[in-house]
């Protein structure tokens, strides 16, 4: 097990190395000259030159690119243009929203997609079937942004009932921070949630067909326990790659979802970075996002080994 | 368990015959090449798809003709207007027709989702039968795209959009990159399926060059993923298009786009609540659509997923 989580972790460094080339790449995708960028339209020729040869601009790509990684590893992704901060600083101070409401939205995606895609494989072509797959055949198709602004529109303008548009910090107020953020873990979670139910429902279907749920029913064990402790657990396995990749897409839409609801986490700081052309927070989050995605997966893939005593990675 | 299957299917097919059918689908027998076509066709929720999409599509098309109102035009007399006879759907904050704005959002977001899924399916295709074909290709081709996939898509896409600035083009460009690993992978795994059958072999051992192989022989039996993978493509690059539009790193301001009309409705969420229904509607019921489409054409062309 050691051995491969060890494994596990050399593989992250040349998946990480291509995130890398890739982030780096971007930064020259970028239109026009960054010195310029950050100096303003009034700075004149030398003054650009002279911030070129301090900020290495004049060396060759693949020395920048070792510089610049060597940076990145040691956790340094450089100075915001506008915020005058180093872009890790910024980060880590708008981690919390971003982090707690992809937590928030995974949980919810969990509690309501796994029960209903039980419920709907156990009783399969009933009515409460088809209202399930209905759910989950909408939820899917609802892009999070625009459940965000109808729950805006409804809960918050229409009834009044819950908050929208601030945040509050979960240690200084657990209430208050939790009522203003059901909604964006509404809105985050809700495809989540549909996308697991699917699977999760034809997966026990698959599993319900094996011949040793079948054995357990004709041993007279009771149905119950034949679903939850026989067939659930062998359908849980595929589920559990599904939630890894909804890690990725949650953190993706946390992104979409925080700009909707003002929530000021590192999403948002994207967002208007977009029009600051503050490259640097961009590639930065993005590099910071992708990282944690990586991990998350690794997470996801050492949690297998332990639901699945079939998987014995490489002993 | 192959045998319960055609059981299940032939069940199904006997039930579909005993009801009065109109004469032309029936005329298609399990057994024509077209089957999966009619049984798209027996399917009421593809078929009103279908019919929903092609409305927009047509009413995009026409209404400038008949109209002399315009997406387009400004009209600061009629600012945020309630829906009302002489607007069906009220006006924005500039006093322009809502739903006519939307019907012509459909323009937007179909053709990118169209361009988007033809350029990720022939990057994707391409990149997929070469790695699956050359084991040699196959560790370095596909870790670049495991580095592609460690971005969240929505997140990539703001990256590389942010870099290169909002225009269509550069809309289509992102999304095709961002979902090609997607379509790789599809391709490489059937590539790697088809690729040690006899028929292979045999067009091996008559001298048939590689690209022959390739195209000829492996690429035809990857296509039914491929095409329904391409279904799910369009309705995924819908919502990404429309994010993006509504971060402001999308198509340029002042392309009628649903993505766009949401971010400016969102701005008056308190006063103008059919600014934001129309965009959000007709983007849900597109996507669903597409959706349903797809999921029925998976159903027609791979029996084995109908029984879930």
């Amino acid at each position: 097990m050691t051995q491969y989580i060890i494994r596990r972790l050399l593989l992250l460094v040349p998946v990480m190395l291509i995130v890398g080339i890739m982030v780096f790449t971007l930064v020259h995708l970028t239109p026009g000259d960054p010195a310029a960028v950050i100096l303003g339209p009034d700075a004149s020729s030398s003054e650009v030159e002279a911030l070129r040869e301090q900020m290495g601009f004049n060396e060759p790509l693949y020395v920048q690119f070792v510089l610049w990684f060597g940076d990145v590893v040691r956790g340094d992704l450089g100075q915001s243009y506008y915020l005058g901060e180093p872009v890790t600083r910024a980060l880590l101070n708008r981690a919390e929203p971003t982090i707690l409401l992809t937590l928030y939205s995974l949980t919810l995606a969990i509690i309501i997609g796994v029960p209903i895609g039980i419920v709907s494989a156990v009783k399969q072509n009933t009515f409460i079937d088809r209202l399930a797959m209905m759910f989950a055949i909408s939820g899917v198709a609802i892009p999070n942004f625009v459940l965000g602004i109808f729950l805006i529109m409804f809960f918050a303008v229409m009834l009044g009932w819950l908050p929208s548009g601030r945040y509050e910090n979960i240690l200084d107020d657990p209430i208050q921070h939790w009522r203003h953020m059901i909604m964006p873990t509404i809105a985050l979670g809700f495809s989540s949630a549909a996308l697991l139910a699917r699977l999760v429902r034809s997966s026990m279907l698959d599993t319900l067909k094996e011949d040793y749920v079948r054995t357990a029913f004709a041993k007279g064990v009771g149905f119950k326990t034949v679903v939850t402790r026989h067939a659930l657990r062998n359908a849980l396995i595929p589920a559990v790659t599904v939630i890894g990749y909804s890690v990725g897409t949650l953190l993706g839409g946390a992104v979409v979802t925080e700009t909707v609801f003002s929530l000021p986490g590192m999403g948002r700081l994207v967002v208007n970075s977009i029009a600051r052309r503050d490259y640097p927070i961009i590639q930065g989050a993005v590099m910071a996002i992708a990282v944690g995605y990586v991990m998350a997966n690794l997470i996801v893939d050492i949690i297998y080994v332990y639901i699945d005593p079939r998987i014995r990675y490489g002993d | 368990m192959a045998t319960s299957e055609r059981r299940t299917a032939g069940d199904a097919d006997s039930l579909r015959e005993a009801r009065p059918k109109k004469g032309f689908l029936k005329r298609i027998s399990p057994q024509s090449r077209w089957y999966w076509a009619r049984q798209m066709l027996e399917n009421p929720w593809a078929v009103g798809s279908m019919l929903f999409i092609l409305l927009l599509i047509v009413t995009a098309i026409i209404w400038p003709f008949l109209s002399d109102n315009y997406p387009f035009r400004l009209n600061p007399v009629d600012r945020l207007q309630e829906p009302s006879r002489d607007f069906l759907m009220g006006t924005d904050q500039f006093g322009r027709d809502v739903l006519l704005r939307g019907v012509f959002g459909v323009r937007v977001s179909l053709s990118v989702g169209l361009a988007v899924m033809a350029l990720s399916g022939l990057m994707g295709a391409m990149i997929g039968l070469l790695a699956g074909y050359y084991p040699r290709l196959d560790t370095p081709v596909m870790r670049v795209m495991d580095g592609i996939m460690a971005f969240p898509p929505i997140l990539l896409a703001i990256a590389v959009m942010a870099s290169l600035g909002p225009s269509t083009g550069n809309v289509i460009f992102t999304l095709g990159l961002v979902y090609t690993p997607i379509v790789s992978r599809l391709v490489r795994g059937s590539t790697l399926s088809v690729k040690n059958q006899l028929y292979v072999e045999a067009a091996q051992s008559i001298g048939v060059r590689d690209f022959g192989i390739m195209f000829r022989h492996i690429f035809p039996n990857t296509l039914s993923p491929l095409i329904v993978q391409c279904t799910f493509i369009i309705a995924l690059a819908i919502i990404a298009e429309s994010s993006l539009s509504f971060l402001g790193a999308g198509v340029p301001p002042e392309t009628p786009t649903w993505g766009r009309m949401l971010r400016d409705g969102h701005q008056v969420i308190t006063r103008a609540w059919w600014m934001i229904t129309v965009p959000g509607v007709l983007l849900f019921m597109t996507v669903l659509g597409l959706n349903l489409i797809g999921d029925s054409l998976r159903d027609a062309i791979d029996p084995r997923s109908r029984q879930r």
